[in-house]
């Protein structure tokens, strides 16, 4: 790894190029992730809750299925940039594929 | 047998295989690594990633504990054919690493079980198994609340017919039934190995069935097995490291 370019504040704090174009370039996002189990897998947690529902006398509802819901904020350039950041997220750690499906619920642009 | 166990941040069974492999085995070069560690070290045979509830089961049980510092150099390990128990958790972590397929969900019928019960040994064909007897039935604790294995059925059917399913939960006559499940696993999984056979991923502890007056001490079969492996294969088993 090569030494990264540098550049100054105005009161002489070193900080790298890289960092002080991602300060003055980046946008700043929410982005909402939303983790379910896929069907054909048993939630005893959301059953376990729709018998308590019940209970309650909520009869109509049928079933009940328990995710995660998970909010990341964002620096990125763009939205589609800061979609990819959330996707690769997904992928890699906050879904497991194997009995988990995610969607991202909703990108925020913050002011 | 120079055996590294690795602590996670809310491991709690890594005394218990410690104990279990230098005391009651009588290997003295067993030793810790804290997850921080860079390395596992070098001229190891056996890394344990013990039972527990590392960082808290956040996320999803042995998620986060796949981006410890360490991991990076025990998958590598692992890849290069070194060998790998997970218990419990660390059975967790294995899969969530990628180094076992499929992965162990809620138990279910909800709740955490923890009780001696009963596993059949499937296979004895590997270095995991080599001193038990075919059929064998251990008496061993479980200690869990996701343990119910779970992979696609391509998955199972390739499990099965590579002969990778070592232990299955049984009654004390050694029958796989329904009713000697205890998390809903499919086929009754309670222990898995890789295609190669150096990973060996199980619900069960072992580490805590290896003195009769603790309740059992069946669990020792799996562990002379690998001292017997090791002192059969000094050559062959040492996997190279890199500095």
């Amino acid at each position: 790894m090569g030494t990264p370019e540098k550049a100054f504040y105005s009161d002489n704090t070193l900080i790298a190029l890289s960092d002080l174009k991602y300060c003055l370039m980046a946008m700043r996002y929410q982005i909402f992730v939303a983790t379910e189990r896929k069907e054909a897998i048993l939630d005893p947690q959301g059953k376990a809750t729709q018998h308590a529902l019940s209970t309650l006398g909520m009869n109509q509802i049928g079933d009940v299925r328990i995710g995660k819901f998970i909010r990341l904020d964002v620096s990125a350039s763009s939205q589609e940039e800061a979609r990819t950041i959330a996707e690769r997220s997904s992928d890699e750690l906050l879904a497991n594929p194997i009995m988990e499906t995610y969607r991202i619920v909703e990108i925020r642009e913050m002011a | 047998m120079k055996t590294r166990i690795i602590v996670f941040p809310g491991s709690n069974c890594d005394h218990d295989a410690h104990h279990a492999v230098k005391n009651v085995l009588g290997e003295a070069d067993t030793d810790f690594v804290w997850h921080k560690e860079g390395t596992i070290g070098s001229g190891v045979d056996l890394v344990i990633l013990p039972g527990g509830f590392s960082y808290g089961d956040y996320l999803r049980t042995g998620a986060i504990a796949r981006f410890s510092p360490v991991m990076k150099d025990v998958i590598d390990f692992a890849n290069k054919g070194g060998t790998v128990i997970g218990i419990c958790n660390g059975f967790q972590v294995l899969c969530e690493s990628g180094l076992l397929p499929g992965m162990l969900v809620r138990n279910s019928g909800l709740k955490f079980r923890s009780k001696f019960l009963h596993i059949r040994t499937e296979q004895t064909g590997n270095r995991f198994t080599e001193m038990l007897a075919p059929a064998q039935v251990l008496k061993i604790p479980i200690a869990h609340g996701e343990g119910n294995y779970l992979a696609e059925a391509n998955v199972i059917n390739e499990l099965e017919a590579n002969q990778q399913v070592v232990f299955r939960y049984s009654t004390e006559g050694g029958e796989v039934t329904e009713s000697s499940n205890p998390n809903g696993s499919v086929n009754g999984i309670a222990g898995i190995i890789n295609k190669a056979g150096n990973i060996l991923g199980l619900m069960p502890h072992p580490e805590r069935a290896c003195e009769a007056i603790l309740g059992s001490d069946d669990g020792l079969g799996v562990f002379r097995s690998l001292q017997h492996h090791f002192e059969n294969n000094r050559v062959g088993s040492q996997v190279a490291q890199t500095a």
